[in-house]
């Protein structure tokens, strides 16, 4: 008999609180700062319906799950885990040419993430769940994340630097406008064939 | 040779049938489920918020069997699932004689509305995969938009035309503003299917 806490089916979410301690945010931010390959997103960036994007981020920078899998590796194999087990996703990869966004959101701009979904605009997978991950290395303000499944939803324990957040990637999110100090987060994709 | 790009519809959320049934077959549809229905939705149980907000407001929720009614709408079934499997490439449950649909109300006079929700199945072998809703309004009404919200929060006319059908993803928040003057019906089918994974 399947026990209570053992049905999965209903997850919508996933979090490590703390995952990463301060000095383990600081040396991946450093290091992606080193190491990244390109700035902004550009036309890959989610749109509204009028084409404006949505995304109003000081900076953005990609990295390859290669150059970087020697720091988060273990997390990125937890998450796999969790999505194979227990959301029961087919997943693909990961590949050390997949992309992980760095994005750096600023108080000075009052930097924010408009309500999207994430999307693969490669017709032979979806993106499944979203990995988030908090790497801000001083106090910031603002900059909120939140979900809306069956109504908005202010996930409060991602605020706190080293926690990650993983949720399926087809509900809408947002982050709000950060106020003060500088909020910083990974994002690593887990993608698979299509959903059918 | 490529694929024509109007063929790819690996982006599609939606799709729908202007006028699909004239207002004679809406008519026949609304009064048959009227003398047949099987059973009355307890419209305290509806969907809620977290705070237990009620989000549905409707004056009745009639179900009835797909057996009982593939006569006058298995044509629309049909469509959907060719659309389901072919275009959205779903694989799918069914249609099951035993399968339940509701048949919707929405008076003016109690300014029934429906507020933002997702549509999902209790059963934990299944997932709703497409929500297939049919205008079956054989008066004229006021409000009672139907609005999605992908990106941007979008009212879909071609619903508001009584005999129309729109299908959509099930995990789209939709809502339906509220009825002002007169009554809107709908029928609603859900295309069901193995868990996606």
């Amino acid at each position: 008999m399947i026990r209570q806490d053992h049905d999965t089916s209903d997850w919508k979410y996933y979090i490590w609180p703390k995952y990463f301690t301060p000095e383990q945010c600081k040396e991946l931010g450093d290091f992606i700062d080193s190491n990244y390959i390109s700035s902004g997103d550009g036309d890959y960036t989610a749109r509204n319906n009028k084409g404006e994007p949505l995304k109003a981020i000081s900076n953005v920078k990609s990295i390859s799950y290669e150059a970087i899998k020697h720091l988060i590796s273990p997390l990125i194999n937890n998450a796999f885990y969790i999505a194979n087990n227990k959301f029961g996703y087919l997943t693909f990869g990961p590949y050390d040419v997949e992309q992980l966004n760095f994005n750096t959101y600023s108080s000075d701009s009052h930097d924010q993430y408009r309500w999207h979904i994430d999307e693969s605009p490669n017709s032979q997978e979806d993106i499944k769940l979203t990995l988030l991950m908090n790497l801000s290395t001083e106090e910031y303000e603002g900059g909120e994340f939140e979900t809306y499944i069956y109504e908005k939803k202010r996930i409060d324990e991602f605020s706190q630097p080293g926690s990650v957040y993983m949720f399926p990637s087809k509900f809408h999110h947002r982050v709000l406008p950060v106020t003060s100090g500088t909020r910083k987060s990974l994002t690593f994709f887990i993608t698979g064939p299509r959903f059918r | 040779m490529s694929v024509h790009p109007e063929h790819d519809t690996s982006h599609w959320k939606w799709y729908s049938w202007p006028r699909f049934f004239n207002r004679d077959e809406c008519l026949e549809i609304g009064n048959f489920i009227d003398n047949n229905y099987v059973g009355l939705e307890d419209l305290t149980l509806g969907a809620t918020t977290e705070g237990g907000i009620t989000k549905k407001k409707l004056s009745s929720v009639k179900h009835i069997n797909y057996g009982q009614i593939k006569h006058l709408i298995s044509p629309i079934i049909d469509e959907a699932f060719y659309m389901a499997q072919n275009k959205f490439g779903y694989l799918t449950n069914g249609p099951h004689d035993r399968e339940l649909l509701n048949f919707n109300t929405y008076s003016g006079e109690s300014k029934d509305t429906y507020d933002w929700h997702i549509d999902e199945s209790a059963n934990s072998q299944e997932d709703m995969k497409l929500t297939l809703l049919i205008n079956l309004s054989t008066e004229v009404f006021e409000g009672g938009d139907f609005e999605t919200w992908v990106y941007d929060k979008q009212i879909q006319p071609s619903l508001a035309i009584h005999g129309s059908c729109f299908m959509f993803k099930s995990h789209i928040p939709h809502r339906v503003l509220p009825v002002t003057k007169g009554t809107r019906k709908s029928l609603t089918f859900w295309i069901t299917g193995p868990r996606f994974r």
